[in-house]
């Protein structure tokens, strides 16, 4: 086996964000990259050029829109004998232990299983309304403690006991065995893409989900590739509002542990 | 036997929907569609095209009206052989498994009966005014309390004629039942029950859409629709968004169609 974690993940447009992303993921025991290009248009060759330099960066263009469940597949595809765990995230998603230790020990103890579910830590705004100067984990420090919120899952897979992708990025289908959560639960209920009650002790995901006031709303302003803009109506903007005011609901420092070695990795780039 | 599970529908001017509504259902698992076009204008063909063309959807004219009961007939005398079973549901209406399963995965363990009947959740407008952008089944997330109602999947084989768009006569006088495989009355279930089998009914769908529907003659009894008390409460009551579970498959379903057509 090439490496025993990786991560797979789609972006577009996120230049600024991927050398931070790569390199908190470093630091947490992550030693490879399965990127797929979904059609960005700024620098992110130049970004990740260090990583994929080193080998630790590979970078696919994935034309697809959208194309996230496509891409999955592929890297499962592909990528089934060269790691033992991938795990399958976003880069507004930040995966670590709140034990401060290097995931691939905590992964140990989940090798019978062919998934682990990892819980979302929902992160809002911070009182930020456009893009603050400094890095994202030391930005961004308040989130929701809502059990709702934080129940969604994304999943570390056992590729060559996964068979393919569910109907959404939060899950998989095995071949045998359910994927578990970090108490060993498994996720047998439909729809598996949130556990019952939410556990981020040993795993967690802080999930930027909003970052700035004015990236949330460009980012809600996308396109939807299929159908052209979206357009919110009323009743969902409201519930929009009312979300982001509630992320900021509690202070959450647990992932600053990281943040000499993140900056100390992030200038050794430069 | 050629397939497994097919649906028959009529439809009427439902070009916006029809592309949503086969990719959604080929996407739990239906293999062919039997669809009766009465006396649509507006550009239906163009979009079932693609459809037609690999041979998941076969397209009948059918200018009566009321056309329902009788395309529903032509579809069990033409198709008997040609389905295990054969859903008949209307283009405003979904069938999905909340356990996320594939249909024909929980069909084979009714197969003893000559029918399931599915009960139905009711949406509201959810807010909407008008159509908005983007996939039905995301837009539309209020629902109202449960109806009893159901609609049929059927063994065409053991079916003898159409009663109404919900229930239908079998031979021998077996009946239709239930997704906890209890015997179903008539076209009503005892208790509400969607956990195995489910079919989201979009009854409203926009404001203005629902205004239009209420000016036009239903497909079973040409008869127009009653007019809601209050249309303030058009909208739904309480959020159910089981069926969003499919949104990211059905766009990337959608979307690889756009591109392997341009």
């Amino acid at each position: 086996m090439k490496h025993h974690l990786s991560i797979c993940a789609i972006y577009r447009d996120e230049a600024q964000y991927l050398r931070e992303w790569i390199s908190l993921h470093r630091l947490v025991g992550v030693e490879h990259f399965y990127l797929y290009n979904n059609g960005s248009v700024d620098e992110h060759r130049e970004a990740l050029a260090p990583f994929m330099e080193e080998g630790v960066a590979e970078v696919l263009d994935w034309d697809f829109y959208p194309g996230q469940l496509s891409a999955y597949g592929h890297c499962l595809g592909e990528r089934r004998d060269e790691s033992r765990w991938i795990a399958f995230v976003d880069t507004d998603e930040f995966l670590f232990s709140p034990s401060g230790r290097p995931l691939p020990e905590i992964l140990a103890r989940f090798e019978q299983a062919p998934g682990v579910v990892v819980n979302w830590a929902m992160f809002g705004t911070s009182g930020h309304r456009t893009m603050p100067a400094g890095l994202v984990i030391e930005s961004y420090l308040r989130r929701t403690d809502n059990e709702q919120a934080n129940r969604h899952v994304k999943t570390i897979v056992d590729p060559r006991r996964a068979e393919r992708p569910g109907i959404n990025p939060h899950f998989f289908h095995y071949k045998d065995g359910s994927a578990v959560d970090e108490t060993g639960a498994p996720m047998e209920e439909p729809p598996f893409s949130f556990t019952e009650s939410v556990n981020f002790n040993l795993l967690r995901i802080n999930h930027y989900y909003t970052k700035s006031e004015q990236e949330f709303l460009d980012k809600l302003s996308i396109p939807k590739a299929h159908s052209g803009a979206i357009q919110l109506p009323v009743i969902e903007r409201e519930r929009l509002e009312r979300q982001i005011a509630s992320l900021d609901e509690v202070e959450d420092r647990t992932i600053l542990r990281y943040l000499p070695a993140l900056r100390e990795a992030l200038e050794a780039l430069q | 036997m050629k397939h497994y599970l097919s649906m028959c529908a009529i439809y009427r001017d439902e070009a916006p929907y029809l592309e949503e509504w086969v990719e959604f259902h080929r996407l739990v698992g239906v293999e062919r569609f039997f669809l009766y076009d009465n006396m649509s204008t507006d550009d239906h063909a163009e979009v079932l095209e693609p459809f037609v063309r690999e041979g998941s959807v076969v397209v009948h004219p059918w200018e009566a009206h009321p056309g329902q009961g009788g395309a529903y007939e032509h579809c069990l005398d033409t198709y008997r052989a040609d389905s295990r079973w054969i859903a008949f549901i209307d283009l405003d209406e979904y069938l999905f498994s909340p356990l996320l399963r594939p249909l024909p995965e929980l069909l084979a363990e009714y197969e003893q009966w000559p029918a399931v009947g599915v009960n139905r959740h009711t949406f509201g407008s959810s807010g909407h005014k008008n159509m908005p952008e983007g996939l039905l089944i995301e837009n539309y997330v209020m629902s109202w309390p449960m109806v009893h109602s159901i609609k049929s999947i059927v063994d065409p084989s053991r079916t003898v004629r159409h009663r109404n768009p919900h229930a239908f006569v079998y031979h021998d006088d077996e009946v239709a039942v239930d997704e906890h495989k209890q015997p179903i009355d008539g076209w009503f279930t005892k208790e509400f029950t969607a956990e195995r089998l489910r079919i989201n009914h979009y009854y409203t769908r926009s404001e203005a859409e629902f205004r239009r529907k209420m000016s036009q003659e239903r497909a079973d009894n040409a008869k127009l629709r009653e007019q809601p008390a209050n249309w303030d409460k058009l909208s739904g009551r309480e959020r159910d968004d089981a069926i969003t579970a499919y949104g990211p498959a059905l766009q990337e379903a959608l979307a690889r169609r756009a591109a392997s057509l341009s």
